[in-house]
């Protein structure tokens, strides 16, 4: 399949379709979509932006988990200290500058900070903990989040247990969840693009073989330290950002609750790519949509049963797709090609399987 | 000459069993060199130390004058000293092109470079290594659909990709076509002589290995037992003893069988001791446990002639049968098989029948669907259409493990299938998992440790630490605890030394003619497998094109144009 252009092919083969349509006015019609949702659901806009916070979430998640095969349970680690970090840069220039200083240069100011401690400390702590493979390394990211939930919790000077509250949201600054809702979309559409451009070159390919064979890849002379350490840290970037974004969504930040909440986001983001489809660009993307607005749904229709509700559909999906919608998908699609390909209509013969190793 | 790679006195050691024992080895640059020894004699140890996989105990290596006794893996496989392995490794969920282009060189650290994506000029050379290896109708598949042999020559492609100075080949001809041999000696010899890459070949086809290369190096026990020309190895007495045991000779061997296309199939005579073992310290020489167990060998049993065919199901061979039973024992019957993995149809319209107390062999060229039919009586390929009978019963919808317990199927992978960190007990108490009881599979490994001593010597100590042949006999041994009648042997001879190769076979020998067990075998070494088998199968693209008695498909003049796929 893929070396001669038949004339007719599947309306699913996105790649077949005329390049105006897939250049110019797919993009268009996405854009205009998006910006217009919190105006189209007035009611719905936090919704929304937890939506793409969602995304963000499976997103940096897959690049370990799903790409490299590292199943890592701390990320919300690096979620929880670009929250902190964000927030007392903020609440820093604004008593020293006082009334004068302005809350969003503040506000990305402490982001970039934020993404940067982020980035410093995924280096470090990945040369040490990327060293060991499969069940240590997720043993031990387990025991990230709760730490730095423990850790923040102590420290007085960020309020320590009873957390800390951040600088207000100018009031004519315009809508605030609005703002949010267009600051998470920008940070999505980033990481979106940030790691299809990653997975497209070499990169990709390399975190999949690590993946697939680690020994393998060392002993070809890839490097594996570098590529996993430089992974981890483009996930601990976008997860710093989000964090910044979020102290400041939710107003107050609770060490154990909203900025490290190992036990329900932590967790919700292995969640959504594993429904979606680990490994994948989309997988998450689509994974986290079904699972927020399921989330959603059972919290409304079932109060009370909703996170079983939300358990027996994770359940169902991992059962009867285990590589999640996406991947069920790509199967069901690669089947039908070969179908053709078995099978061409003009009756020709398939491919032969065994001539390949004789000739 | 300049000295490539140089290793010296390198020492290795596991535990108490020393591995590696002062080996000093020179590779010049743009030589071949073969690495030969029994199994065990400790090649892949060797493998292992000059790549940094293993920490060695003693001694220094070289690469161009650069000591590397110390650097990690990758930083010596970035110097250009790239190996490949024993059990074939590729990124299985990856495709074959992007197996290549994962390979491909990268001596930068710059992020730019890192994130940059595979040239035109990549693509190209990973299509031209494809087709060099003729997988190039394959390239958009994934490496894990390919077959075993075809993964083989993957992994040679992608350590080509690499770019290396010199290769490291793990028995790069095990598990390949006979017929394809000869041609990939050819192109190993080309990309010798075009590129200059220096190759290091670990190989148990001897003929095929001393033809090929310019000096030859024999381990055994951990020690290099003889060194220098190809001619002076296969010659020196002590390798004969240590390799064959002294009854007969390497050159008789390379000049019988180095001929002929199919030559590969060293040490088709039977010596009457076996060296891996024996060449191990505190082992005592020989394999008892066959001089104990078998039974008075019958002269006529060996002969291909005096094999009833298949059609012929009361075989002698087995006890005679009252009417009842022999009604039930049809042995096992194929019929009009459809099958393959993923929705990809592999085999096309399979008939195939066997016999109880019989072996049929299926041979074919690598990737024709041989071990798809194994996989597919067990179930573990899709079977799509078509009817697997034993004994008369249907067993297409059992589980695997049905098949195992109630319908007596055992099946034996062809790769390592052993649990490396068990003890040689365990492993065997682990065939017997379905078993109602745990006395019952003890029952039946003390059995089986009575009946073979290689592994009672052996039942406390970890799996890992056996050799090539005691593995086979442990995964076979293995199989025997659920007492199967019917037993599907993928590639038996894989990667043994010919002495390894004889017991092997002398076991299944044994299990079909005084056990009465059926066998359904899959085996690369054709000359061997039909030896051995009452009936045999060729198999090419998935079909059958050619089955009848053993002897009559091993004389067919059109074997050779069938293998190669014209």
């Amino acid at each position: 399949m893929g070396l001669g252009e038949t004339a007719e092919k599947p309306i699913w083969h996105v790649h077949s379709w005329p390049r105006w349509i897939r250049y110019f006015l797919l993009p268009l019609l996405g854009v205009v979509l998006l910006v217009a949702l919190p105006h189209l659901f007035p009611d719905r806009v936090t919704f929304l932006a937890d939506l793409w916070a969602m995304i963000i979430f499976a997103l940096t998640w897959d690049v370990v988990g799903g790409q490299m095969g590292y199943n890592s349970f701390g990320n919300i680690f690096f979620f929880g200290v670009g929250m902190y970090v964000c927030a007392i840069v903020q609440k820093e220039m604004l008593e020293t500058a006082g009334e004068s200083a302005d809350y969003f240069l503040a506000l990305g100011l402490g982001a970039g900070l934020g993404a940067l401690v982020c980035i410093v400390l995924a280096a470090l702590l990945g040369s040490v903990i990327l060293g060991m493979r499969g069940h240590y390394f997720a043993v031990c990211t387990l025991g990230l989040g709760v730490a730095g939930a423990e850790i923040a919790a102590g420290i007085d000077y960020i309020g320590a247990g009873s957390g800390m509250s951040v600088p207000l949201y100018p009031i004519d600054a315009g809508n605030q969840e609005r703002f949010f809702y267009y600051c998470f979309l920008v940070l999505a559409l980033g990481a979106l693009f940030f790691f299809r451009r990653l997975y497209a070159g070499r990169f990709g390919l390399v975190l999949n073989a690590i993946r697939d064979d680690e020994e393998k890849a060392e002993s070809m002379g890839l490097r594996t330290t570098l590529h996993k350490t430089f992974a981890w840290m483009s996930a601990a970037c976008f997860l710093g950002l989000l964090g910044a974004g979020i102290g400041n969504q939710s107003g107050y930040i609770d060490p154990r609750d909203v900025a490290f909440p190992a036990s329900t986001f932590g967790i919700y983001m292995i969640l959504a790519v594993l429904m979606g489809g680990r490994g994948t660009l989309w997988g998450p993307v689509l994974g986290s949509f079904v699972f927020h607005v399921a989330k959603e749904f059972f919290w409304t229709e079932f109060l009370g049963w909703n996170r079983v509700a939300l358990g027996l559909l994770i359940l169902f999906v991992v059962v009867f797709a285990p590589g999640g919608i996406l991947g069920w998908v790509q199967d069901r699609r690669r089947r039908l090609d070969e179908e053709e390909v078995e099978h061409p209509p003009d009756g020709e013969g398939g491919v032969s399987f065994a001539q390949g190793g004789a000739q | 000459m300049t000295v490539l790679l140089a290793v010296e006195a390198v020492t290795k050691a596991f535990g108490g069993v020393t591995a590696n024992d002062g080996i000093d080895l020179v590779v010049a640059e743009g030589a071949i060199v073969a690495l030969v020894g029994p199994n065990g004699s400790g090649k892949t140890t060797l493998f292992n130390c000059v790549v940094g996989a293993h920490p060695i105990d003693k001694g220094k290596i070289f690469f161009r004058s650069e000591e590397i006794s110390s650097l990690r893996p990758g930083a010596i496989a970035r110097r250009g000293l790239v190996r490949t392995f024993q059990h074939t490794r590729t990124y299985t969920q990856l495709t074959c092109m992007e197996n290549l282009l994962v390979s491909a060189p990268l001596k930068t650290r710059y992020l730019r470079r890192l994130l940059e994506r595979p040239s035109a000029r990549q693509r190209a050379q990973a299509m031209e290594l494809l087709d060099f290896v003729g997988l190039q109708g394959e390239s958009d598949f994934r490496a894990g659909d390919l077959s075993y042999g075809q993964q083989k020559l993957l992994e040679l492609s992608m350590v080509l990709m690499s770019e290396p100075v010199l290769l490291l080949l793990d028995e790069p001809l095990s598990g390949i076509n006979p017929t394809l041999v000869q041609d990939l000696m050819r192109r190993l010899r080309q990309i010798n002589a075009e590129t200059g890459v220096a190759l290091l070949v670990i190989e148990h086809n001897i003929p095929a290995v001393m033809d090929l290369c310019d000096s030859a190096y024999c381990l055994a026990n951990g020690k290099v037992l003889a060194s220098g020309t190809p001619e002076q190895v296969q010659n020196d007495p002590a390798v004969l003893d240590a390799y064959l045991g002294g009854t007969d000779s390497f050159s008789s061997v390379a000049a019988r069988d180095g001929a002929s296309a199919e030559g590969n199939v060293p040490g088709d005579e039977t010596p009457e001791e076996m060296a891996p073992i024996a060449q191990r310290p505190g082992r005592k020489p020989g394999f008892p446990f066959l001089a104990r167990k078998r039974p008075p060998r019958k002269t006529g049993g060996e002969s291909p002639k005096t094999r009833p065919l298949v059609p012929d199901r009361q075989k002698p061979g087995i006890p005679p049968q009252a009417g009842k039973e022999a009604e039930l024992s049809r042995g096992l019957e194929i019929e009009g098989l459809v099958a393959g993995y993923g929705g990809r149809e592999i085999l096309h319209d399979i008939d195939l029948t066997v016999g109880p107390a019989q072996a049929v062999c299926l041979i074919g060229p690598n990737g024709s669907g041989k071990s798809t039919v194994l996989q597919s009586i067990y179930g573990f390929a899709e079977v799509m259409r078509g009817t697997v009978r034993l004994n008369g019963q249907e067993i297409v919808s059992l589980a695997p493990q049905a098949k195992l317990r109630d319908a007596g199927i055992a099946y034996i992978m062809q790769h390592s299938s052993i649990f490396p960190d068990m003890t040689v007990e365990e492993n065997l108490l682990m065939g017997g998992y379905l078993l109602k009881t745990k006395a019952e599979a003890q029952e039946a490994a003390e059995q089986v440790l009575a009946k073979y001593d290689a592994l009672a010597r052996a039942r406390g100590e970890r799996a890992r630490v056996l050799s090539g042949g005691e593995r086979r006999l442990l995964e076979i041994s293995r199989a025997l605890i659920m007492n199967p009648k019917v037993l599907l042997v993928d590639e038996p001879s894989i990667g043994l030394a010919p002495r390894a190769v004889e017991m092997v076979f002398e076991i299944l020998a044994e299990l079909r003619d005084h056990e009465g067990k059926t066998l359904v075998l899959v085996e690369q070494n054709a000359k061997k497998g039909l030896a051995f088998a009452n009936t045999a199968c060729v198999l090419t693209a998935g079909q059958v094109v050619l089955a009848g008695p053993a002897d009559t498909v091993a004389q067919d003049p059109t074997i050779g144009k069938l293998f190669l796929g014209e």
